[in-house]
């Protein structure tokens, strides 16, 4: 760092400092700040409730995850360093997939289902390591404000339905490669092993697994964003929310993506065994 | 490479416990659906939750173990292509 960069940044520094001295007339009392805390908005169709954020962050996240696809379309010989990253990831993730999934045949499309998993668990959550449009309502459901740069990202994986779902997905991709790979009676002797007094326990454990997997990542995700709200109210919103969605955001969400998507990678190739 | 991996085993912490209460809730949930349109007498419950439990606790070891063995191959051919790469 030269002597130009340490003048801009106190620069920086000193602006933030005054910024915050300014605003801290204005941070409301506790109770006011926690109300709203969790409430999400709830529309009700056809008797189906759901977040509309939830949407509107998943097709977000769906465009961001196109948008990458598409700069990297055309394959060059010499890489330059975006798709150096991607081949990189990928290749991580094929040999992952290759030494985990015995059988040859479902190593594609089982690293085509955990890598898809992957990209959009992951940038979901890098969505969710910096404030963004946060939809609040109240106790019925109802939308009350919207609120720019007030609180973290409230993005898809920090919604049940959306690790549910994916988890859903896992489970029933899981046993129908399990059907095609070993046939229909051999999958179904499998639920009587060791011995068919344990099938109680297979049928649970079976059942219990896309409950862990899911709420796993939404644990992390939704549990690491009200600590940040938390903790960033109890500090007086100084310094802190930065070190918070740092490691919330990017480390957290990191690592929740990546177990994700390896668990996905184990749930099936447990199957297959 | 090889720290990715690393940080995938981390993920055994959670793994057993998240295992253990899923099944669990899973497994009191089933319960108390067949106890409300059966007997309605919680017993069928309370019996389901020791049948989670068990489940849980089975279950949990036997990915431990099987994510163990997985590593331990893992680390076997690391080692291997390690010695490969030097003795090369």
């Amino acid at each position: 760092m030269n002597k130009r960069d340490k003048i801009f940044l106190s620069i920086i520094f000193a602006v933030y400092f005054i910024a915050w001295f300014i605003s801290l007339k204005h941070i409301p009392p506790m109770d006011e700040a926690f109300s709203t805390l969790g409430h999400r908005w709830v529309v009700n169709i056809g008797g189906f409730a759901f977040n509309p954020a939830t949407l509107i962050n998943a097709v977000i996240v769906f465009l961001i995850v196109v948008w990458i696809a598409l700069s990297v379309r055309e394959m060059k010989l010499v890489p330059d360093r975006k798709q150096s990253i991607i081949e990189w990831l990928f290749d991580t993730f094929y040999e992952m997939v290759e030494d985990t999934v015995p059988d040859p045949r479902f190593v594609r499309s089982t690293f085509v289902v955990a890598m898809t998993i992957f990209m959009f668990v992951w940038v979901s959550n890098m969505l969710g390591s910096f404030p963004g449009i946060v939809f609040t309502g109240w106790e019925n459901g109802k939308l009350t404000e919207i609120g720019i740069f007030t609180d973290t990202w409230q993005v898809p994986t920090a919604d049940l339905n959306t690790n549910l779902t994916y988890a859903l997905l896992v489970f029933v991709i899981s046993h129908a490669f399990a059907i095609k790979a070993k046939g229909f009676k051999t999958w179904l002797k499998g639920w009587f092993e060791p011995n068919p007094i344990m099938m109680p326990m297979n049928l649970i454990g079976e059942l219990a697994k896309p409950i862990s997997h899911s709420l796993r990542l939404f644990g992390n995700i939704a549990g690491g964003a009200i600590l940040t709200y938390i903790f960033s109210y109890m500090v007086k919103y100084f310094l802190l929310p930065i070190f918070l969605w740092g490691f919330f955001g990017l480390f957290v969400g990191t690592i929740q993506a990546l177990v994700f998507s390896i668990l996905a990678i184990a749930y099936i190739s447990a199957q297959l065994t | 490479m090889k720290g990715l991996k690393d940080f995938a085993k981390l993920n055994l912490i959670t793994a057993f416990g998240a295992t253990v209460i899923a099944n669990i809730a899973v497994a009191g949930f089933i319960g108390w659906l067949i106890d409300k349109y059966t007997f309605d007498n919680n017993v069928i419950f309370v019996i389901s939750l020791f049948l989670g439990t068990i489940s849980g606790i089975y279950n949990g070891i036997r990915e431990l173990l099987k994510e163990a063995e997985r590593y331990e191959k893992l680390d076997k051919k690391d080692d291997n292509d390690d010695s490969d790469s030097h003795s090369g």
